[in-house]
C-alpha cells in the first residue's frame, strides 16, 4: 500500500529577472522527482547540501506549491487542493525540521507545543495530557517538561520534542528532514534507535532525509540518491550499498567510508602529567 | 537535562537593563502620577472643570500662607480676595486681610463620581465658600486653572492611550496579514498605507476633522480625535511590522504549525505577531506623544475639544494673545504639562528601546 507518492515533482526558484520581469536566473531545486513511499517501509533519500531535499519534503507537506507534478496521500490526489481543504488531512502527513533550534516557537512552553499539534483531535484535555506524557516518554523525555520553554534544551533534546510534536496528531507518514544531523554522533545513534522503537510502536513510516548515508542505512530499507535536483539512483538498501551504479553515489560511498591516515600524530606524551599510553605508533589513550 | 540554568526571557532582561537607567525610571514614576492624577482629577482637584465664578477672572495665583499675623505657625490659608480697576480697566486682584480662608481637608464643593460610580461630594482640599481657591491662578471666566488642569489631563492623556491602542490593533493586523500573505494581498493592502503615510499628518487632521460636522457634541469631538489619530498613526507601523512579520514566516515553527493545520489568523496572532512585541512596545511609547501634541494642537485651533470641557491643547488657547500672556502668564502652564508628558514618554520609551531589543530586529 503506498501511502505517498509524488509524480514529475518540478519547482524552479527564479532568483533573479531582468528589467522586464523575465527570468534570468533559475535554480533548478527540484527537477522531475517520482517517488513512492510503501507502508512501514520508511524511504532513506541521501543528497549533497543545497540538491532540493528540502525543498521536496516541503513540497510533499504542501507547505510550497510545485510548479508541476502531482502529490498522492493515500491515494488521494491533493495538489490541488487549497490549504482550508488539506487542514482535515494535515495530520497524516508530519515533519521533523531540519533545524531544531528554530522548528519550536521559543515562545511556547513544551505543553502549548504539543497542543498545538492536536488541535484538531477531539481529546479532551485530561486525555490530551495523559498522551503529551505518553509521547514525551516515548521519544524518551521525563514528562515533567511540560511547562518549560524550549530555550532550556539542548539541540537533541528538541529534536525529541519536535519528533514528539510530530507524531502527535497520529500521523501515517513523518517526513524527517536532517533530523539527526545536527547532533553529534552519540546523541544521533540514540535518536535513531529511538525512531526503530517509534516505528513499531506508533506503526509510521518514515521519508528520512538526510545527507549523510550512514544515518540513513541504518534506518531505511529503500535508499533514493538524489543530485542536482533529480533523484539518479533508488534500491534497496543493501543493492544499493553493495552495487552502485550511478557515479554520484560511488562516491557518496567511498566519501562514507573508513578514512585513510598516512601520517602519525605527534604528541609529548612523556611530559604530560596525566597518565598516556601508546598503543599503537602515534595512537594514545588516557588510561 | 540542564535544570539549574535558567536564562532569563528577553523582558527580564530587559527589565534590569531598564532599571539601572535613573532617569527613565524617574519619568516612567512621573507619568504614573500623571495618569493617577488624571484618574482621579475628579477628588484632587478642588473644583469642577466648569465652576466659575466671574469676580475672579484672570485672578492670579494665591498666595498660601503658613504663619498669622503674629508670625506664629497656623493652618495654612489664604486671604480674600478683592479688584479695583487700573487706569486701562484692567483687573487688579488685592489680598483682603481682613478675611482668611483656612485650606480644609476633605471639604465638601462640586458634586461628582468617583472612577465613574461612586457619587461623591469632597475633595482632596480646598475652601469653604464663600471664600476661593486658586493656587495656579484662574482664567478669563474665573475657572481654577489647577481643577482644569487636572481634568483636562483625562482627555489629553487618554487620547494618547486610546488612539496609540486602536491603531496599533489595525498596523498589527494589516502588517502581519500583509507580511504573512505576501504576494497580491500584500501589495494592497501596502499601497494603501503609502497613501496615508504620503499625506502629511497634521493636513490629514485638519482635512478630517473639516469633513465632519462642526458642532458634535464634546464627547463625540472627543472620539473623532481618537478615530482621526488612529486613522493616520497605524500606516508606519504596519509597514515595519509587514517586514517582521516576512521573516518570521519563514521561520520553522510558522511552517510547523501550517503543517499541523492550524488557521493562517491563529499562525499569525500566536507565531508571528508575538515576536514583534519588543519592537511594539517601544514604538507605542514613542508614538504616544504624537497623539497628545496632535490633540493639543486641534484643540489649540478650536478644531477639538470645546469650552467649557478641558483638555490641555484648548485651555492652552487662552494664552494665543500676547497680552494675556503678558497680563496672566500662569495660563501656560498647560504647556508645561503637555511638555513633561512628552519628554516623559520619549525618555521612558528610548530607555525601553535599549532595555529590550538594542538592534530593533525581530525577536529570536
Ligand atoms: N525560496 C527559495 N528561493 C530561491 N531559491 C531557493 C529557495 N529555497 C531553496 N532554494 C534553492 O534551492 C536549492 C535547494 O535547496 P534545499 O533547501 O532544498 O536544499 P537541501 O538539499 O535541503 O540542502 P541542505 O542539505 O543544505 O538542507 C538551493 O540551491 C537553494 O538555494
Ligand atoms: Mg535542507
Amino acid at each position: 500500500m503506498t501511502v505517498l507518492a509524488l509524480k514529475n515533482i518540478k519547482k524552479h526558484f527564479v532568483t533573479a529577472t531582468d528589467w522586464r520581469g523575465r527570468p534570468q536566473h533559475v535554480v533548478r531545486a527540484v527537477d522531475d522527482v517520482s517517488l513512492q513511499i510503501a507502508h512501514k517501509e520508511s524511504l532513506g533519500l541521501v543528497g549533497e547540501s543545497g540538491c532540493g531535499k528540502t525543498t521536496l519534503a516541503r513540497i510533499a507537506m504542501k507547505l510550497i506549491a510545485p510548479d508541476t507534478g502531482e502529490i498522492i496521500l493515500g491515494g488521494k490526489n491533493i495538489s490541488l487542493l487549497s490549504q482550508t481543504q488539506m487542514r482535515p488531512l494535515r495530520r497524516k502527513i508530519q515533519m521533523v525540521f531540519q533545524d531544531p533550534f528554530n522548528s519550536l516557537d521559543p515562545r511556547f512552553t513544551i505543553r502549548r507545543i504539543l497542543n498545538e499539534a492536536m488541535l484538531l483531535s477531539s481529546l479532551s484535555t485530561a486525555e490530551k495530557e495523559g498522551r503529551f506524557r505518553e509521547l514525551l516518554l516515548a521519544v524518551g523525555l521525563s514528562p515533567d517538561i511540560l511547562h518549560r520553554f524550549p530555550y532550556e534544551f539542548s539541540g537533541g533534546e528538541r529534536q525529541r520534542i519536535a519528533i514528539a510534536r510530530a507524531l502527535a496528531a497520529d500521523p501515517q507518514l513523518v517526513i524527517l528532514d536532517e533530523a539527526v544531523s545536527s547532533l553529534d554522533v552519540l546523541v544521533q545513534e540514540q535518536v535513531l534507535n529511538m525512531l526503530l522503537d517509534l516505528q513499531q510502536r506508533f506503526g509510521v513510516t518514515y521519508f528520512f532525509i538526510s545527507h549523510n548515508l550512514n544515518v540513513i542505512k541504518k534506518l531505511c530499507p529503500q535508499i533514493a540518491v538524489m543530485y542536482q535536483g533529480r533523484i539518479v539512483e533508488q534500491a534497496y538498501r543493501e543493492s544499493l550499498l553493495n552495487q552502485p551504479q550511478h557515479p554520484y553515489t560511488k562516491n557518496l560511498l567511498s566519501a562514507a567510508m573508513s578514512y585513510r591516515c598516512d601520517r602519525d600524530f605527534v604528541f609529548d606524551w612523556a611530559s604530560s602529567k596525566m597518565r598516556w599510553t601508546q598503543k599503537t605508533k602515534g595512537h594514545f589513550v588516557l588510561e | 537535562m540542564n535544570k539549574d540554568k535558567k536564562p532569563l526571557n528577553q523582558f527580564q532582561a530587559g527589565y534590569a537593563v531598564f532599571v539601572r537607567n535613573r532617569w527613565a525610571v524617574f519619568c516612567l514614576i512621573v507619568l504614573g502620577l500623571l495618569y493617577t492624577t488624571a484618574i482621579f482629577a475628579d477628588f484632587l482637584s478642588p473644583y469642577r472643570y466648569d465652576n466659575e465664578d466671574r469676580s475672579y477672572s484672570f485672578c492670579p495665583p494665591m498666595k498660601v500662607h503658613w504663619k498669622n499675623e503674629q508670625g506664629a505657625l497656623s493652618r495654612p490659608y489664604v486671604y480674600a480676595t478683592s479688584f479695583s480697576f487700573n487706569e486701562v480697566h484692567r483687573r487688579i486682584y488685592l489680598e483682603d486681610k481682613a478675611q482668611k480662608f483656612f485650606i480644609r481637608l476633605l471639604p465638601k464643593g462640586d458634586s461628582y463620581r468617583l472612577l465613574g460610580v461612586i457619587p461623591w461630594d469632597r475633595h482632596l482640599f480646598g475652601v469653604d465658600s464663600p471664600g476661593r481657591l486658586h493656587l495656579w491662578g484662574a482664567d478669563s471666566r474665573g475657572r481654577d486653572l489647577f481643577s482644569r488642569i487636572f481634568w483636562g489631563a483625562r482627555i489629553s492623556l487618554s487620547i494618547g492611550i486610546i488612539g496609540v491602542a486602536i491603531s496599533f490593533v489595525l498596523g498589527l493586523l494589516v502588517g502581519g496579514m500583509a507580511g504573512y500573505y505576501g504576494g497580491r494581498v500584500d501589495n494592497v493592502l501596502m499601497r494603501i498605507c503609502e497613501m496615508f503615510m504620503m499625506v502629511p499628518g497634521f493636513y490629514l487632521m485638519l482635512a478630517l476633522r473639516a469633513a465632519f460636522p462642526p458642532h458634535l457634541n464634546s464627547f463625540q469631538v472627543y472620539l473623532l480625535i481618537i478615530v482621526i489619530f488612529s486613522f493616520i498613526g497605524w500606516a508606519s507601523l504596519a509597514r515595519v511590522i509587514r517586514g517582521m512579520s516576512m521573516s518570521l514566516k519563514e521561520r520553522e515553527y510558522v511552517l510547523a504549525a501550517k503543517a499541523m493545520g492550524l488557521s493562517d489568523i491563529r499562525i499569525i496572532a500566536t507565531h508571528i505577531l508575538p515576536h514583534t512585541m519588543s519592537y511594539s512596545i517601544i514604538a507605542i511609547m514613542l508614538s504616544i506623544p504624537g497623539y497628545i501634541m496632535g490633540e493639543s494642537a486641534l484643540s489649540l485651533l478650536g478644531l477639538g475639544i470645546q469650552d467649557p470641557y478641558a483638555s490641555w491643547g484648548n485651555l492652552l488657547s487662552e494664552a494665543m494673545g500676547i497680552v494675556s500672556i503678558q497680563l496672566a502668564p500662569w495660563i501656560l502652564l498647560p504647556g508645561f504639562f503637555i511638555f513633561l508628558t512628552v519628554i516623559c514618554f520619549n525618555v521612558v520609551g528610548d530607555a525601553l528601546r535599549d532595555a529590550l531589543d538594542p538592534t530593533l530586529k525581530v525577536e529570536g
